[in-house]
């Protein structure tokens, strides 16, 4: 059934705590919804208000704190508890992120940088495994926003992607404005990454907003802030990844700073706009907007 | 090629402490590498003040911002976090407030800490259905002294040598702390809350010991003993019958009929 719903959703947005409460009195438009399980589990009037939307509007789950590039190995307590809150909801998708968060018990509420070596491709591959077989479901895993690489990488993250989904039988998690951002930020082609980008994998999309700042070099450095409306450059580029892979359940990701519901169901309105064009188009235009 | 585990902790301590030079060699970017390590190290120290900033309101209010920021910072170097929800990290901060470091704040910050992370804590519960007193009839009135009350979730009792819950009227009605007059003034506080919402009203020494004891799970007659030391003229029966007549109980325990216990 949940790939039937999911073959014809349009953009979803992110739901955060300070919408819960508008969402069930003013039932908006929504495609879809996607929830970041960690703001549930200490939080019982959350989940019950989760909960109740849940049985109105399709769910994806995305956790921030299942760190499955750590090297000591993925918190079974934590996700336990991401389970538990999962079998309440049945989800249409399970995602997080391809990245560390966590080293010897200490959290540092970031998405850390991975190298790609065989090393850390047999550490993630072990621990989506374990994921899967602990959730019982696919799990998606996301491209993340970098800011710097590291020396003894061997393989491109491309490349390490389409290996963890060669071990795992994982799905993927394009997110089109991390594409951007890693891009600008190590100084690649974001085209050409969406070019080698493992497309039959995907099964969701993610946009969300960035801040430029300077750097005291001289340069400039993208933030992946999820604070802002989705750039110009994103939009081009999720045309493009739309034209090559197909439309995919798209969402709109907004963290900070966070506007009215309306504002995020107007992006995602965009995104549905954007994507439909970019079918009708092609790959070329698409690369040409 | 370094094993991930000797990377990953090398990177965390440039994050979470200072950037070693074995960091430098390990990182690339198109210009400064060390210059982007420090947007990782700005995040991690600013998602955690942004945090518990939001959770010791009336604390920031009274200490100011840029204290209230170098306390998180500290907070956040002595007890990092173990567990991957933000939402549940900062109680530690009550206990660090406590300490020699900050003996130069009020006498009163470390309490006005436990209210603020109490209310929080507090107003994200829900409320259980309420039993009646009715429910003790088919305890024997000779048992009754070993029978548990369970209490809604979303109360907690503090006991405070100053009249804290007045400064967060204060916070609330945004006085400038600078107008404090503020007296030593022993105040006994139930704190309720729930779905978003929290208040607070003060009790008597009997009523906050017997109530905070049935909290902690002890039965009722060490509960009805912790509020007559306070208070000689306790009366359990009148006690109990304002904790049921205003919803408190949950559930009731007996060791002798286990069936109570659902
Ligand atoms: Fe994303």
């Amino acid at each position: 059934m949940h790939s039937q719903v999911v073959s014809s959703l349009g953009a979803g947005v992110g739901l955060r705590l300070q919408h819960l409460a508008a969402v069930i009195k003013d039932r908006p438009d929504a495609s879809w919804f996607e929830i970041h399980p960690e703001n549930y589990l200490a939080n019982p009037y959350a989940a019950e208000l989760l909960l109740e939307i849940a049985r109105s509007y399709p769910i994806s789950v995305h956790s921030v704190g299942v760190s499955v590039g750590s090297a000591g190995g993925i918190d079974r307590t934590h996700l336990a508890r991401v389970k538990a809150l999962i079998d309440r909801l049945d989800p249409i998708m399970v995602s997080g992120h391809l990245a560390w968060s966590t080293h010897e018990g200490d959290y540092l509420n970031d998405l850390l940088p991975l190298p790609y070596h065989r090393e850390s491709l047999a550490i993630v591959a072990d621990h989506i495994n374990q994921v899967q077989d602990a959730l019982g479901r696919p799990y998606h895993l996301e491209n993340p926003s970098t800011y710097l690489g590291f020396a003894d990488s061997t393989m491109t993250e491309t490349a390490f992607l389409a290996a963890v989904v060669d071990k795992t039988g994982c799905r993927l998690l394009c997110d089109v404005s991390n594409v951007h951002v890693s891009a600008h930020n190590l100084g690649y082609d974001p085209y050409r990454y969406i070019d080698e980008f493992p497309g039959e994998a995907i099964g969701e999309m993610h946009l969300g907003g960035l801040e430029i700042e300077a750097e005291a070099n001289g340069g400039e450095v993208i933030i992946d802030t999820h604070s802002r409306p989705i750039d110009g450059h994103a939009w081009d580029l999720y045309a493009y990844a739309v034209a090559r892979f197909g439309a995919r359940p798209t969402l709109i990701e907004w963290d900070n700073a966070i506007p009215e519901l309306t504002t995020l169901l107007d992006e995602a309105a965009k995104a549905d706009a954007v994507a439909a064009s970019a079918l009708k188009s092609g790959v070329r235009s698409a690369r040409a907007g | 090629m370094l094993a991930l585990a000797e990377t990953q902790a090398t990177f965390r301590h440039a994050v979470a402490g200072e950037p070693s030079s074995a960091v430098a060699g390990l990182l690339v970017a198109p210009r400064d590498p060390i210059e982007r390590l420090s947007i990782y190290r700005r995040h991690y120290r600013e998602s955690f003040r942004r945090h518990l900033r939001g959770r010791y309101p009336t604390l920031e209010w009274l200490i100011g911002t840029p204290r209230m920021t170098a306390l998180a910072d500290a907070v956040l170097e002595a007890r990092p976090p173990r567990a991957p929800s933000l939402a549940e990290y900062g109680a530690e901060l009550t206990e660090i407030i406590a300490g020699p470091d900050y003996a130069d704040l009020p006498p009163y910050v470390a309490d006005i800490a436990r209210l603020d992370w109490r209310l929080g804590s507090i107003a994200v519960e829900i409320e259980a259905p309420a039993i009646a007193i009715t429910d003790l009839a088919a305890i024997p009135p000779h048992r009754l002294g070993d029978v548990r009350v369970d209490l809604q979730p979303g109360l907690s009792y503090l006991r405070s040598a100053w009249p804290v819950d007045e400064l967060v009227k204060l916070r609330v009605t945004e006085t400038a702390p600078e107008q404090l007059a503020f007296a030593a003034e022993t105040v006994h506080l139930e704190l309720r809350g729930a779905r978003g919402k929290f208040g607070w009203r003060r009790l008597s020494g009997g009523e906050f010991f017997f109530r905070q004891s049935l909290q902690a799970d002890r039965p009722l007659a060490a509960a009805a003993e912790q509020a007559l030391c306070d208070d000689p003229g306790f009366d359990i029966s009148a006690a109990l019958a304002r904790l049921f007549a205003e919803g408190l109980a949950t559930a009731i325990h007996s060791p002798h009929r286990e069936t109570q216990d659902d």
